[in-house]
């Protein structure tokens, strides 16, 4: 089954590949709506990233047991999204948006873990994005009298300024949700962390960038970074709007950090990482500048390598130890090394720590900042950047780093080698997008230009310009395999002969005696602490659940007040009907 | 053949069903399913020729009476006879699988309840319209009173009460109307409607909406349809929401347009729509019995049909019908697989019902609930953009939002039924489905996805039957007996 899956994944590779951007299909619906495809440059760069994406989470599925309904839709899902990034026509659009909410429904429903309030809370948010994406459409549709990205944005000048500021609510809202902003990620964490283990990564890297690519193709395609900037007007070197829309980014980047570094599951501590870094690329996505829209670009590519590899990573640690808790675990150090090597490279990415691509990508985002000079946006990133260098450090050491906390931890064997596979790839895709800044630059430039920005200079494959001076990846990475080489010759020469793999109980201890039920895993709650710092403690406590949970109870009130309406009295029916009758009467007359 | 056959035919069969039950139960059934069959083909016919068709009796119209169909009732008609065919094949199963029901008494008042649900589309003119109303009216308290149980009779008593009251406002409509004009004749009564004394046509066209509007299940004349719903058989409810309702619904707007009120009364049909389906999608949220939340969830599509027929629109009308035509099949689709789950658990509880374990019946009550709610690549779909389409034509930005935001609060307990049905740590209880209903749901679920990916299948005859609907002239030339 996985085989023929895997097989299915590579065919729309081969079938982009075939085409090298000369696609275009259009497809009569009914007389008004033709469905067409056309591959641009920005659609062809989120469809390789997915498709890509999908094959090597399709590897590393061959270690579970999946059934066929399950990978067809998730064949399903895949093929929305290439729908979604090819669309050529808001229809086509819609159309693979809501395939894709209701293929990775069904799909995340068939978790074990999953329960009603979650699979609800997943697919009202995702249905919410779906209906306030459709009436932006229905409603640039009564302008332009097309559905066609084209018509629309050549007729997006000319509507009424009021329109023109209510479209760009509904679809940035839209997008906003599937990407998980603040405020609109009520779904996110709780999803993300019950799904299927391995889907996880899919929602996380793959299907939180599809609110991306709506992002820029509403900014930059079909509006244009030129008309936000006449409409809203300029601030410093960047847009007023691309002021605002930095806030929000950094907002949801800053509490996110916070909110992730207090969690006990791993995979919520990844799902709230993940609302954090989709923070920056919506902060960095309205500048409107070539190294705003660059920045948002590469970090959309790291980051959803970096999360293919995490999820992957934790997935399989989760089906090797059946715990998904970090006071759990601990110590898998000795027992899974190349695991842990993998997860060490792929929070190094995270952190946005050189020499990786993590750093290439968190450069080109302060850059654009300092080159439109919105120091406080700056700061702001810098903030949230440096403290999630304290989640990337718990995720590390609360999986592999002190004392196992519990037996059965000790016998934990090497994780399957089809978990192994992705993320090899992975982490070599890190360190060659970390080498070669250049190489990305070459593949971003045709997308400025589709978005009539100026182009970023690079110098051969390894350089990058920018703003503040040139990037030199591939130097970096040279400096740091030789250092790490000479230290590591250093560690080998004074390697003392202790036995790695101990038994968690030799260790010094004075007095108490600890037994079998005792944690020795110290460290798994850092993060608490925070609470006393009075800024943080103040962004932890609040939540945007208490907003949405007494939505839920006021509809459920309206409901029941409704519903009293329908008790079925025939008597009361008719006097009803008798006085409607004579009340409209009396209207109507009169 | 004539169009007369289309009463005729069904009301043969009714009357001749005794010496069918005698010649068993196979002949009772098999000829059932032929009559239909019947039916549904010479509809199938009715698609090649050029319309509208006219079949009078006895003397020409305006004189005589005569069956006219145009694109509109064109459309209704192909709804109807599906329906009745998609029944027909199901009862089967439910026979087979409910020994010693009286069969007889169910297959006389179905065909009587589709000859009249016929008659009243076709007629043309208002006092023959009244009987095919009553004929339908009566099948309608008998099928929904067939479960002689206490929830059946209460429902089949309560649907008799409110269709007295639905006729005697019908009737004095009907009388009101020939004392002004002196004439039953719809095309007459069309041309000479604007000559009424103003405040006498109020009061008509307030008889008639009241008389319809209770039939057609609007806010708040409603307020006996869900017990109607909970008394009946599920079979019976896919009637009554794909063929019953929509008769009157078909009724109430060819009046609408034929009297040329679509310009005064708009609003407050649309309001009236509105309301109709806020109010309904909210109570279904609170139900418990699955037949009592489809009665809601059925009310409130009836709302959205309302708010976008009534625009006067080809966009929005056009949009309407196809949703109107899809969700006719995704609720007798899910009206018919939640029968064979209430015949297997023995109630309609949601929480007794979600126990169950069957693929097939996952897959196609899913396909039933994503299409009712509009969601691609299923036929709901279309009918939904294509309204909304025709609001943003007009301008009418808040219709859109309204629209939008209640199908959230549909979508909340379409989902949460989901949810239930794939929730894993339920116990499930396999449930057999029987060979008939295999093929009569996959017909019904491939037919969503079929109008959903190619929508241009079924747009040709909601086109066709929009024309009809905005533009009578050709209808009313007909029923004038011009050029006959």
């Amino acid at each position: 089954m996985n085989s023929i899956f895997l097989l299915l994944n590579l065919l729309p590779i081969l079938f982009l590949y075939q085409f090298e951007g000369a696609l275009h299909v259009s497809l009569p619906l009914t007389n008004e709506f033709t469905l067409s495809l056309i591959q641009t440059p920005l659609g062809s760069f989120f469809a390789y990233l997915s498709l890509i994406s999908f094959l090597l989470v399709t590897i590393a599925q061959k270690s579970k047991k999946l059934s066929f309904s399950y990978y067809a839709l998730q064949f399903l899902l895949s093929l929305a999204m290439l729908a979604i990034v090819l669309a050529g026509d808001f229809i086509t659009f819609f159309i693979g948006w809501e395939i894709m909410t209701w293929s990775s429904y069904f799909i995340i429903s068939k978790s074990n873990n999953m329960n009603i309030k979650s699979l609800q809370k997943y697919i009202l948010f995702s249905l919410a994005s779906a209906f306030s994406l459709i009436a932006g459409i229905v409603i640039a549709y009564s302008f332009a009298n097309s559905f066609d990205f084209v018509a629309i944005s050549n007729s997006f000048e000319s509507m009424p300024f009021n329109i023109k500021v209510a479209l760009i609510v509904l679809f940035s809202l839209s997008f906003f949700t599937k990407a998980g902003v603040i405020g609109l990620h009520y779904w996110v964490v709780d999803t993300y962390s019950k799904a299927p283990d391995l889907f996880s990564s899919i929602l996380s890297a793959v299907m939180s960038k599809m609110g991306i690519y709506g992002l820029f193709l509403i900014y930059g395609n079909i509006i244009g970074y030129h008309e936000l900037k006449i409409m809203f007007g300029t601030m410093l070197n960047g847009t007023d709007f691309g002021y605002v829309l930095a806030w929000i980014g950094v907002a949801t980047s800053i509490i996110a950090t916070f909110k992730a570094i207090t969690q006990d599951e791993v995979k919520k501590l990844l799902a709230y990482s993940s609302i954090a870094q989709l923070g920056y690329i919506v902060a960095v996505i309205g500048f409107g500048t070539s190294y705003g829209v660059a920045g948002a670009m590469y970090h959309t590519l790291i980051h959803t390598i970096i999360k293919l590899l995490l999820f992957i990573n934790v997935a399989a640690i989760v089906a090797q130890t059946g715990k998904n808790k970090f006071s759990e675990l601990g110590g898998l150090i000795y027992r899974t090394p190349v695991s842990f090597v993998m997860l060490l490279i792929g929070i190094i990415g995270l952190a946005g720590m050189p020499p990786l691509g993590g750093f290439a990508s968190k450069f080109m985002m302060y850059n654009a900042a300092i080159d439109t000079k919105f120091a406080l946006i700056l700061i702001g990133m810098l903030f949230s950047g440096a403290a999630s260098f304290l989640y990337c450090y718990k995720l590390v050491y609360g999986i592999y780093l002190g004392h196992p906390t519990s037996k059965s931890l000790e016998s934990t064997k090497e994780v399957s080698i089809h978990y192994l596979i992705p993320q090899i790839i992975l982490a070599l895709l890190l360190v060659l997008t970390g080498a070669f800044p250049g190489a990305f630059i070459k593949v971003i430039n045709p997308i400025l230009k589709e978005f009539s920005l100026s182009t970023i200079g690079y110098d051969g494959l390894g350089v990058m310009q920018s703003a503040v001076g040139n990037f030199n990846g591939f130097f970096i990475i040279s400096a740091f395999v030789v250092i790490f080489l000479l230290i590591l010759l250093l560690i080998w020469r004074i390697k003392s002969k202790a036995k790695n793999n101990l038994n968690r109980f030799d260790i010094s201890y004075c007095g108490e005696v600890p037994t079998a039920d005792t944690s020795l895993h110290y460290g798994y709650g850092f993060g608490t602490e925070l609470y006393r710092i009075k800024f943080v403690n103040a962004i932890l406590k609040r939540s945007s659940s208490h907003f949405y949970e007494s939505l839920a109870t006021q509809t459920k009130k309206t409901s029941e007040l409704f519903s009293r309406m329908y008790y079925g009295n025939i008597h009361n029916t008719m006097i009803i009907i008798l006085l409607f009758f004579s009340a409209l009467f009396f209207l109507g007359v009169n | 053949m004539s169009l007369g056959y289309y009463f005729l035919l069904p009301v043969i069969f009714s009357f001749l069903t005794p010496y069918f039950k005698k010649l068993g139960s196979f002949t009772l059934r098999g000829s059932t399913i032929l009559l239909m069959l019947i039916l549904f083909l010479q509809t199938l016919a009715y698609t090649g020729v050029t319309l509208p068709q006219i079949s009078e009796f006895s003397l020409k119209p305006p004189l005589g009476i005569a069956f006219i169909l145009d694109g509109y009732s064109l459309l209704f008609l192909l709804i109807f006879t599906f329906s009745a065919l998609i029944v027909s094949f199901y009862m089967v199963w439910f026979f087979k699988a409910n020994k010693g029901r009286d069969e007889a008494r169910f297959y006389v008042f179905f065909n009587m309840l589709i000859a009249g649900s016929i008659g009243m589309i076709l007629s043309c003119d208002i006092f023959n319209l009244y009987i095919f109303f009553e004929i339908t009216g009566i099948c309608s308290y008998a099928l929904s009173a067939y479960n002689k149980d206490k929830l059946g009779l209460e429902s089949g008593i309560k649907y008799l009460i409110i269709g007295l009251i639905a006729s005697i406002f019908i009737v004095f409509a009907i009388m009101l109307i020939y004392l002004q004009i002196g004439t039953v004749n719809l095309g007459l009564i069309a041309q000479r409607f604007g000559q009424i004394d103003p405040k006498i046509s109020v009061l008509i066209v307030l008889m008639l909406f009241i008389g319809f509007g209770t039939k057609a299940e609007l806010f708040p004349m409603n307020f006996w349809a869900p017990d109607i719903y909970q008394g009946s058989m599920a079979s019976v409810n896919g009637l009554f929401s794909s063929v019953v309702a929509k008769a009157y619904l078909f009724v109430f707007f060819h009046l609408f347009y034929l009297f040329g009120l679509n310009s005064k009364y708009m609003l407050f049909v649309m309001v009236i729509g509105a309301i109709t389906f806020l109010v309904s999608e909210f109570t279904a949220l609170n139900q418990t019995n699955i037949k009592r939340l489809f009665a809601y969830s059925t009310l409130g599509q009836l709302g959205i049909l309302f708010m976008a027929l009534s625009t006067n629109s080809s966009a929005t009308v056009s949009g309407a019908l196809f949703h109107l035509t899809s969700h006719s099949i995704s609720k007798l689709l899910i009206f018919l697989a939640l029968g064979i789950l209430i015949h297997k658990f023995k109630s309609a509880k949601i929480d007794i019902l979600g126990n169950f374990k069957s693929g097939f019946l996952t897959i196609v009550l899913a396909i039933g609930f994503l299409s009712i709610l509009g969601i691609p690549p299923f036929s709901g779909f279309v009918g939904k953009i294509l309204i909304l389409k025709g609001f943003a034509l007009t301008q009418n930005y808040a219709a859109i939002a309204f629209i939008l935001l209640v199908s959230i609060v549909e979508a909340v307990y379409f989902f949460r039924l989901t949810a239930m049905m794939l929730d894993k740590k339920r116990t499930k209880i396999s449930v057999p489905i029987g060979f008939a209903n295999y093929v009569v749901l996959s017909v019904l679920a491939v037919l969503i996805v079929l109008f959903g990916v190619y929508p241009s299948l079924l747009t040709h005859y909601t086109d066709l039957a929009t024309n009809a609907l905005l533009h009578p002239t050709n209808y009313l030339n007909y029923a004038l007996g011009v050029g006959l």
